[in-house]
């Protein structure tokens, strides 16, 4: 309402002095390590050898293939949007959880974030995978369940989720990659609701809104614009920590990367291509991101 | 129609007593008007006409007659009985504070910063607890039961200082969504009501307008209308003109004006003591959560009792 004013600052658009000794002293230091490492480290690079991994000609079905890295990289993309997706619910659920009147929500949405905050991502992955993938899920049948399914929903589970062999590895893991992203989005979601001004609660209460109409017309709309960036750096998080998934054997990109070095002992190039990867997915998500923030500033002003 | 009887009563009693014909001399328009509206009985018949010919040209003041039938009978829609409000901190806005309003009666509450004014327009619907004693609108009571809450929200309007629009949703939205939501308005009988409404308040070339994109008068009035749609009993006002720019301010008081001209049960803190003094029945004077003076708006501005209000309207005027 009042923030039609807000100061912006003059950009200068032209660099001074300081900044182009910086960029020289910069390019002058990548020079030297790129000398170093071409004329004096004793390494053989072998960049021919990574295409291979990438795409392969498959002379059975006569067509190309995509190799164990492009395969990571799918798993590592079916992974991220489960994650992102279940991490976006879980967050959702409790951050709202955190703001309501009602002290139980808030205290199951504060241990839910507190637990999962204060311990390491990667023990709770071991947890899972032990706990979850091992017991729980035989438990549920969810194997028995896939394999008695015809061959196309085999085919459609292994398309969106995994083969039916990984498949309960891989539900654990994006489970857990879900439960602690999810922990950070709920700080995320409360931190928003808790920035709308208390005014807008009140016209919401004195229409006679009930507490969930004025969450979904009133608060979450504008909470939501307002924590997008925050929110869209999570969702790459996400992305990222994914890689960790890798240790207990989910065949995504990290993990085909190890096998890949281990059979080939190419080591920087393997990793300089995951590298390369893991940045062209996650900078498409960080400019879709910025997309849609622009959208949604326009219905505003 | 007890307060029909009662005015007749206190002013034959007045003619007997003064060997005088009483009259209305200041009568204008909107006294007549809420003749009309408040008496039903006497706007059915031609009792009002007789009522009028009556009066008119005398010296009787009618606000000053309104006021007296109505200060302790008749019509009650608000009832507020000994509350008393502390908040966290210790300080006391509201002290063992009661009063009545009337339907159709436009209440005026005064004081200095800080003397529980708009403490005790938030305890109306509910936005603040009252820590003792008991408040009833329209017959219900507000209490912890839910639905009764809920009763009271719906058909008490409230206007804030800073507008408190959606920044997301254009006016239309704006004022559609109650409609919508609690009312259950089908879409088109919706934006037939707001558009209305709209037309009421003089922004309706604003419809799909965000409310940034609107000076604060036309936010404050979309604002108005938003309460409207509700078809509130009461509107409450907590310095609905405040936070406005100066050459803003007349167009908002207009709408209160015409609000108040139909007949809306209404209770202001204001310190437009022109409008206190145009369209108000009553003008409460409160000071560290205590009512100082209860009066017609008349009385207020030209001989109040109190030391303490005289002070105070002699720093304000």
């Amino acid at each position: 309402m009042f923030s039609k004013g807000v100061c912006v600052l003059q950009k200068k658009s032209r660099f001074t002095l300081l900044d182009i000794v910086i960029v020289v002293l910069l390019l002058g230091l990548a020079a030297y390590i790129a000398y170093r490492l071409t004329m004096k480290l004793n390494y053989k690079w072998n960049w021919r050898i990574i295409p291979q991994y990438l795409y392969f000609f498959d002379e059975e079905k006569g067509r190309w293939t995509a190799n164990v890295l492009m395969q990571g990289l799918y798993t590592t993309i079916r992974l991220s949007v489960w994650a992102t997706f279940l991490a976006t619910i879980f967050g959702t659920i409790a951050g709202v959880m955190r703001t309501t009147p009602r002290l139980f929500n808030r205290l199951v949405g504060r241990t839910y974030v507190e637990l999962i905050r204060n311990v390491p991502p990667l023990v709770l992955i071991f947890i899972f995978y032990f706990f979850v993938s091992d017991q729980i899920m035989p438990l549920l049948g969810v194997d028995e369940f896939i394999r008695a399914q015809s061959e196309t929903t085999r085919h459609m589970v292994g398309f969106f989720f995994a083969t039916p062999a990984m498949l309960t590895a891989f539900l654990s893991g994006v489970i857990t990659v879900a439960l602690f992203q999810g922990a950070y989005i709920t700080e995320i979601i409360r931190a928003g609701i808790q920035s709308i001004n208390r005014g807008q609660w009140e016209a919401g209460y004195t229409l006679g809104l009930s507490w969930g109409q004025q969450m979904r017309d009133v608060i979450m709309p504008q909470a939501i614009k307002r924590v997008l960036p925050p929110l869209a750096n999570e969702l790459i998080n996400t992305l990222k920590y994914s890689a960790i998934v890798s240790v207990i054997s989910i065949q995504e990109l990290t993990y085909q990367g190890m096998q890949v070095m281990a059979a080939t002992q190419v080591t920087i190039e393997v990793w300089l291509t995951i590298t390369a990867m893991y940045l062209v997915l996650c900078l498409a998500l960080s400019l879709g991101v910025q997309w849609l923030e622009r959208r949604l500033a326009r219905s505003e002003t | 129609m007890a307060v029909c009887g009662r005015i007749f009563e206190i002013v034959s009693r007045r003619c007997n007593d003064n060997q005088l014909v009483v009259t209305i001399p200041n009568i204008g328009p909107r006294s007549i008007q809420r003749l009309c509206i408040n008496i039903t009985p006497l706007r059915k018949s031609h009792d009002l006409r007789q009522f009028h010919k009556l009066f008119l040209g005398h010296d009787t003041d009618i606000e000053e007659l309104f006021y007296m039938a109505f200060k302790d009978e008749g019509d009650n829609i608000i009832v507020v009985d000994n509350i008393s409000k502390t908040f966290p901190g210790g300080v006391k806005a509201l002290v063992d504070f009661s009063t009545k309003i009337h339907r159709g009666e436009v209440v005026v509450i005064i004081g200095p910063s800080g003397s529980g004014k708009s403490t005790f327009l938030r305890c109306l619907n509910g936005l603040e607890e009252i820590d003792s004693g008991t408040i009833e609108i329209d017959g219900i009571p507000l209490d912890d039961n839910k639905n009764n809450r809920l009763e009271i929200r719906k058909e008490v309007g409230m206007v804030f200082q800073l507008f408190n629009l959606f920044p997301h949703l254009t006016v239309l939205e704006n004022i559609n969504l109650a409609l919508r939501r609690v009312r259950k308005k089908s879409k088109e009988e919706a934006i037939r009501t707001s558009m209305n409404l709209l037309e009421k308040v003089g922004i309706a070339e604003k419809v799909d307008n965000y409310p940034s994109q609107l000076s604060g008068g036309q936010q404050q009035r979309v604002a108005i209308a938003r309460a409207l749609a509700m078809m509130p009993k009461i509107m409450l006002f907590d310095e609905a003109t405040s936070a406005l720019d100066p050459e803003m301010i007349g167009e908002v008081l207009d709408v209160m004006k015409k609000l108040a001209r139909e007949g809306m049960t209404m209770v202001c803190v204001t310190h437009e003591m022109g409008f206190a003094r145009e369209v108000s029945d009553r003008v409460i004077f409160m000071e560290a959560g205590r009512i100082v003076e209860v009066g017609t708006a008349k009385h207020f501005f030209t001989d109040p009792n109190e030391e303490r209000t005289k002070l105070f309207l002699s720093q304000i005027l």
